[in-house]
């Protein structure tokens, strides 16, 4: 019988993961089902191009399953996010310096209404037009629920820093969207 | 005190119980505070509605789980067509269970068709088996052997051949006595003072208690004459000075039930293992061979000199590699080492054959969870013994699977090996 799993803590897994091959695939699996999407979201959303970031993403989780299978202590999401970083660092370094328009990567889910999407890419737009490392902190915040220590740890950055950051994060994201809203309240009136 | 910054870390769940109260306290006289709250939320309910669309590919997935040669926990975007999640024992093995039932259920029941249509009957002079009940049966009544060495006494070659294959298939036959009504010729007999027959007797007499019996039945066929290769003697002897069995209670003897079992049932089993090499040019690295791999067990029925069929189990690896879209239109490739539990009806031919080893060839047909599967192999087997048959062999394999209404197949090469134990 197939065990559940998702009761399992992070590092009941790992120690899983150390074990035979098939508690290593099972563990795995979990792993998998538990991070794949936030792991996902911070390459795509740090890298903006699908196919580098899908890249990342499984090479994330190679490195990740060697190095855990020998020797590992401590939060898995931390420790993929780092992995992914130190791939996405990599890659960027070796990209070109600029984005195509035709290649500016906004995942969309079909089953959002549409306002709902349009304020979601408005968002995710605006996360572009942070720096680089507020848009990191952001990213880890709200798409990986990071703590802020665990973000201060991967960015090698205070905590109180990285509160900081998130908090202006926001605060610019806000004012794009009050901008936009206006704008587009503003085109509303002109077309009625 | 900057409440924005207690909306933010409100809103974040990293607000502490005293700064909640100045801020409910503020947010309860202050619009604009309100009003920026429910823009906080917004945006990070905008955050997590978007996170549900970073769900990764099929091929990102699959990517990584080939990788590794492990089964990618997909709801079969990008998996072969037919092929299941594999979870617990009953759902990774049924298929292969199904095959092998049916191969063995198709086995026996052409086994039984076979052997109850009559094919297997062997010629008369081979002596090996007969029908049961059929005439030639009725008067044999011994249950010991009856013969003497000597057989130069038959005058016909028949005679002897059927004296020399006595002993091998006669200690294997069993015989009931039931009492039956009244069979008018044997009752005649029974009424003329039946004395019956002695055990060790002379081939001659023998012969002549079956040309006796014969005279007196008209529709019993003489023994010798007839396919057994055993010694003939038969129910109860009439008047033979030689008997040492009285028939004290006079009664009717009824004809014998005979069970008889073959001295050879052509059955054998065996299990093997393999090695082998897929011909298709693997994108991946292959993982390692699980502990339970590369195996089979097999059945085999003999239904001619040269001629096996028979039913195979195994536990085997395939390469399978393909590409499609998902159905965000991602296109994904692929490529992973499975291994699956097959099935398959075999048909052995055995080319050459001498005392010592046979060369022979087989062709199978069956199946895996995920398609067809065909093979042809080629080998030698030892006659190490009459119970115990080592061979080796070289195979060639391809399973023929469909993924999004396309065919694709995967070859492979191989060695097998093995042990045949024969019944």
């Amino acid at each position: 019988m197939k065990k559940n799993l998702s009761i399992y803590t992070d590092k009941e897994l790992v120690s899983m993961m150390q074990g035979d091959r098939r508690s290593s695939e099972a563990a795995f699996t979990e792993i998998y089902d538990r991070y794949s999407v936030r792991l996902n979201a911070y390459c795509r959303t740090i890298l903006n191009n699908r196919a580098l970031a899908e890249d990342v993403f499984q090479e994330t989780l190679m490195k990740f399953y060697q190095n855990v299978r020998h020797d590992f202590s401590g939060s898995i999401i931390g420790y993929l996010i780092t992995i992914a970083r130190n791939l996405c660092l990599n890659q960027k370094r070796d990209a070109r310096p600029t984005v195509p328009l035709e290649d500016f990567d906004f995942p969309t889910n079909e089953h959002t209404q549409y306002e709902d999407k349009e304020m979601a890419d408005i968002v995710m737009m605006s996360l572009e037009l942070l720096d680089p490392v507020s848009k990191e902190v952001m990213v880890l915040r709200t798409f990986n629920d990071l703590p802020y220590e665990e973000i201060a740890e991967i960015l090698t950055i205070t905590s109180a820093r990285a509160r900081y950051l998130a908090f202006n994060a926001k605060n610019k994201i806000r004012q794009i969207i009050a901008e936009y809203s206006k704008e587009s309240v503003i085109q509303k009136s002109e077309n009625n | 005190m900057d409440f924005s910054y207690l909306i933010s870390e409100f809103v974040d769940g990293s607000l502490d119980k005293p700064g909640e109260e100045n801020l409910f306290n503020e947010l309860s006289t202050n619009e604009e505070l309100r009003s920026e709250l429910r823009q906080q939320i917004m945006m990070e309910k905008a955050f997590n509605k978007k996170l549900s669309a970073f769900v990764p590919s099929a091929a990102s997935t699959i990517g990584v789980f080939s990788k590794l040669g492990f089964v990618a926990p997909l709801a079969g975007a990008a998996i072969a067509t037919g092929t299941a999640i594999k979870s617990g024992f009953f759902s990774t093995y049924l298929q292969g269970i199904i095959s092998a039932v049916t191969a063995t259920v198709l086995t026996t029941a052409t086994f039984l068709t076979l052997t109850y249509s009559g094919v297997f009957e062997k010629k008369a002079d081979t002596g090996l088996s007969q029908k049961p009940n059929s005439q030639s049966a009725q008067p044999a009544q011994i249950t010991q052997p009856a013969v003497s060495p000597d057989n130069s006494q038959f005058s016909n070659n028949l005679a002897n051949k059927q004296e020399i294959q006595v002993p091998k298939v006669i200690e294997k036959i069993k015989y009931v006595y039931i009492t039956k009504e009244t069979d008018p010729v044997v009752s005649s007999i029974a009424d003329q003072k039946v004395e019956p027959t002695i055990i060790d007797k002379k081939i001659d007499e023998t012969k002549q208690q079956t040309n006796s019996i014969a005279e007196l039945n008209p529709e019993t066929k003489p023994l010798i004459s007839e396919s057994r290769n055993i010694n003939p003697i038969q129910t109860p002897k009439i008047n033979s000075p030689s008997s040492d069995f009285s028939n004290s209670r006079n009664m009717d003897f009824a004809q014998p039930i005979k069970f008889e079992l073959p001295s050879s049932m052509g059955l054998s089993f065996g299990v093997s293992g393999m090695t082998d090499w897929q011909m298709n040019q693997s994108m991946i690295e292959e993982p390692a061979m699980p502990k339970v791999g590369n195996i089979a067990i097999s059945g085999e029925y003999k239904i001619s000199e040269n001629f096996s069929i028979g039913g195979e189990f195994r536990k085997e690896r395939f390469y399978q590699s393909f590409s499609g879209y998902d159905k965000f239109k991602n296109e994904y490739k692929y490529n992973a080492f499975e291994d699956y539990p097959s099935g398959v009806i075999t048909l052995k031919y055995d080319m050459i054959k001498s005392t010592y080893f046979s060369i022979y060839s087989q062709a199978a047909i069956g199946g895996t969870i995920t398609g067809i599967i065909g093979r042809l192999s080629s080998g030698v087997e030892l006659f190490h013994n009459s119970l115990i048959s080592p061979y080796i062999g070289i195979e060639a394999s391809n399973l023929f699977y469909t993924h999004d209404n396309i065919w694709f197949n995967s070859p492979k090469i191989g060695m097998n090996y093995g042990l045949h134990i024969k019944f």
